[in-house]
């Protein structure tokens, strides 16, 4: 699929009417291996998940061609980390490339720093994952480390990168 | 006061919590942990008297002259799961003086013996304060490396605080017993 700069990508909050949509990106491969996610969750498991979201997650989701199509989690910390927040997200495997990335990172950004006064945003990728890197490193995170054996993807243990983007205090 | 170097490393037991609260509340407990100062001991209650399945939590005892027993440290090891099914973050807080000393090496051994022959982990993750280069080579004596710095990791006391990532890697034993 080529890019449509004619459909832009539309970012709202998650609904819980959402879910089943949501459940379509968790059948996908390369959505699966590129997160901590297993495969053959249950639809009842991923719709408790939408229904219900934990009180420290806000979760955007992207919109296109009439259905949700990525996801992102905002999971803010607590206390003495309440300034930070962890970001984790999820494309359908037919809409990567496509910019809907971009449009996630881009919002969540704008939502952590200009309205919750985040001032560390954090992320975990899978070191061989080009083009997440690539995405992140295009807003500012930057590489603090390398966590080996970090997590098991596909029969074996893979390392990620810890990325953080920070914002100047005003 | 000095302490006598017997120690002793058992599970947490009900009778623990004055001690236990004390451990956690203490000037120098607030430095080494993201812990806010004023904690309820009902809000401690909810949250160390039951700790969850995934969590193992080691108490580490002085052995007095007196036979007095006094608890000088604990280690909290939070086993993950899923695809972090291999790995635990390990919390650790000792008396300050018992840090880096007998007593704290004592726990971490034990800590360590439990994740590596017990629970077959194969990575344990440790997060200190960073500017402590004394810190991080007490802790690479136990065979953990820094893996990054995690920039404004915390408030503390006043300012935000960058941490150092520390982790341990072990391969189980490919050999089996028979």
């Amino acid at each position: 699929m080529t890019r449509r700069p004619h459909h832009p990508v539309l970012i709202r909050g998650q609904e819980a009417e959402d879910w089943e949509d949501v459940a379509a990106i968790f059948e996908g491969e390369r959505a699966i291996a590129g997160t901590l996610q297993l495969p053959y969750q249950s639809r009842d498991a991923i719709r408790d998940r939408v229904e219900n979201p934990r009180p420290d997650l806000r979760v955007l989701v992207a919109v296109l061609d009439g259905r949700v199509v990525g996801t992102l989690g905002l999971h803010f910390g607590r206390g003495r980390q309440a300034h930070t927040a962890h970001i984790g997200m999820m494309v359908h495997d037919s809409y990567q490339g496509q910019g809907v990335g971009t449009a996630l990172v881009e919002a969540a950004i704008a939502l952590a720093e200009r309205w919750l006064a985040i001032t560390r945003l954090e992320l975990t990728v899978y070191a061989d994952n080009e083009p997440a890197l690539a995405l992140y490193r295009k807003f500012g995170f930057e590489i603090e480390g390398t966590l080996r054996d970090y997590a098991f993807r596909d029969g074996r243990y893979v390392d990620a990168y810890l990325m953080a983007r920070l914002r100047d205090e005003t | 006061m000095t302490l006598d170097s017997t120690y002793t490393i058992r599970a947490q037991r009900n009778d623990d919590q004055d001690e236990l609260f004390l451990l956690l509340t203490n000037e120098a407990a607030l430095l080494d942990s993201v812990e806010i100062p004023y904690m309820t001991e009902e809000s401690f209650r909810d949250r160390f008297s039951n700790p969850p399945a995934d969590t193992h939590v080691l108490i580490a005892e002085s052995v007095l002259p007196s036979a007095r027993r006094r608890i000088i440290g604990a280690a909290w090891l939070h086993t993950q799961t899923n695809r972090l099914r291999h790995t635990a973050r390990l919390t650790l807080l000792c008396l300050p003086q018992a840090r880096r000393r007998d007593g704290e090496s004592r726990l971490l051994e034990a800590a360590l013996a439990l994740a590596d022959d017990w629970l077959g982990l194969r990575r344990v993750e440790l997060v200190i304060y960073a500017g402590d280069p004394d810190a991080e080579a007490y802790y690479a004596g136990f065979g953990f490396a820094r893996e990054a710095v995690m920039r404004r990791y915390a408030v503390r006391s006043g300012v935000y605080a960058d941490a150092w990532l520390l982790a341990r890697r072990h391969a189980p034993d490919q050999e089996t017993q028979s």
